[in-house]
């Protein structure tokens, strides 16, 4: 992690919360309850409830029991959701009648949030390779009532071309540095060797999402990690490779630090300032990136 | 998936006639059949022509199931209706809950025709059972009662 130290503000800061496990945080599932009473019901639990400051129906809990193990959640009255993976919904901002792929969906946090955002209307097509990781978003899309939602399992790479869609999300497989407060090991940064591999993973499925959605379309790209090598030099290779163009995202006020203009030997277009790069020193979270490109041919 | 659309009408008519549910809310969806199940969508979802291109693992969630016998609420369905079920829902305290998810049967005393019911905790709707002189048999899927009992 000490690689980062030049980019990451408040070093110390970053570190020490960085040793703090996360904040229990969920997303009220508002197809199904509203905020009102959802925080009533938990509030008589004695949970205590503080509302997120972007997003007015997620909360930071304070209780002793698991909020896994609560019939609210075993219902699908809300979900459990860490504050950084609302970003990229909140950027792409789906709309009620639109067609949206969400192409590595499992285990559904994203759709299920943009599901709410669209308000269960459109249709949202998740996709995510077979296995337990398609059933975990199964499990999750039944779970919380989603009725604007198919499942697809195809690998990224091979998913059926022909459909154009209005937007898309590409939240990539990536290693994971933003978690190091749910696995303490991460503290320590990823693999060279293993960032470089799946950097070049990434890159091809953020082309194919690109080239899955029409023209005047957009896409967004997040990850879970800090790795320049799998943020802004994937965006990089996307603005060389496509017709594209990064975009402000306007949809979120949070506190956080911009896309980087250089990393090493690497350059960045200057847009790359319109990226967002989340740490957990920012509202007490894990860490992320998240870009909103659009496509213009 | 492949659709048999003329069975809609079987689902609608079903849910209206054991739950009381209203005919003018259910028509607002669609009930896609494939294999013995019917999955419950928005009507836009049908309408999209991406339906055509992909290879779909589900759609929606499974809203019942179509048996030689009949048709078979899901427990997804029934939690998902909740309060717009008006009639053959019983409500049963905690320790009631627990013996039926052990034991898979429990003896009731309640005035409920024979056939599928919403089983209901402290008013949240929680899956189906199964309603027969006095006995009532646990329909929810295997994988969610032992969630269920860990929470209980």
């Amino acid at each position: 992690m000490h690689r980062y130290r030049g980019i990451i503000p408040r070093w110390d800061e970053f570190i020490e919360i960085s040793r703090l496990p996360l904040p229990k945080t969920i997303r009220v599932n508002t197809l199904k309850i509203s905020v009102e009473e959802l925080t009533k019901r938990l509030s008589a639990k004695g949970w205590k409830l503080k509302r997120c400051s972007f997003c007015d129906y997620f909360f930071e809990v304070e209780c002793e029991d698991s909020i896994a193990n609560a019939i609210e959640h075993w219902l699908g009255l809300y979900y459990i959701q860490e504050a950084t993976s609302l970003i990229a919904p909140l950027a792409l901002d789906p709309k009620p009648n639109e067609v949206i792929l969400d192409l590595c969906a499992a285990p559904g946090g994203k759709t299920t949030h943009m599901a709410q955002i669209m308000g269960n209307r459109g249709l949202i097509v998740a996709n995510d390779v077979k296995g337990k990781r398609l059933r975990a978003l199964m499990a999750n899309v039944y779970r919380m009532g989603l009725i604007n939602t198919i499942v697809t399992a195809y690998s990224g790479f091979f998913f059926p071309d022909g459909f154009k869609f209005d937007k898309a999300i590409v939240d990539v497989p990536c290693s994971g540095e933003g978690n190091l407060r749910k696995d303490p090991k991460r503290i320590n940064g990823a693999e060279p060797r293993f960032i470089k591999q799946i950097s070049g993973l990434q890159k091809g499925l953020l082309l194919k999402a690109i080239d899955l959605v029409k023209p005047g379309g957009v896409i967004v790209y997040s990850t879970c990690t800090f790795a320049p090598e799998e943020n802004e030099a994937v965006v990089q290779h996307a603005l060389k490779k496509r017709d594209v163009v990064l975009e402000e995202i306007k949809e979120v006020d949070i506190p956080c630090c911009r896309g980087l203009d250089r990393w090493e030997d690497l350059k960045f277009d200057r847009k790359m300032y319109y990226t967002l790069r989340i740490y957990p020193h920012h509202f007490n979270s894990g860490g992320g990136y998240v870009a909103k490109l659009r496509k213009l041919s | 998936m492949s659709q048999n659309s003329g069975s809609c009408l079987e689902v609608i008519e079903y849910f209206k006639e054991r739950f009381g549910i209203g005919e003018e809310f259910l028509r607002e969806f669609e009930f896609y059949f494939k294999g013995d199940i019917y999955w419950i969508i928005q009507k836009e979802v049908l309408n999209s022509s991406s339906l055509d291109v992909y290879k779909v693992y589900s759609l929606g969630f499974p809203f019942a199931r179509k048996l030689d016998k009949g048709i078979k609420p899901t427990s997804w369905a029934l939690i998902w209706l909740k309060d717009k079920i008006k009639k053959n829902k019983i409500e049963l305290d905690i320790d009631k809950v627990r013996e039926l998810l052990l034991s898979n049967f429990i003896e009731i005393d309640a005035p409920l025709e024979r056939g599928y019911v919403a089983i209901s905790l402290n008013g949240d709707v929680i899956g189906c059972g199964f309603y027969k002189e006095g006995i009532l048999r646990a329909e929810i899927p295997k994988s969610r009662r032992k969630t269920l009992l860990e929470i209980l």
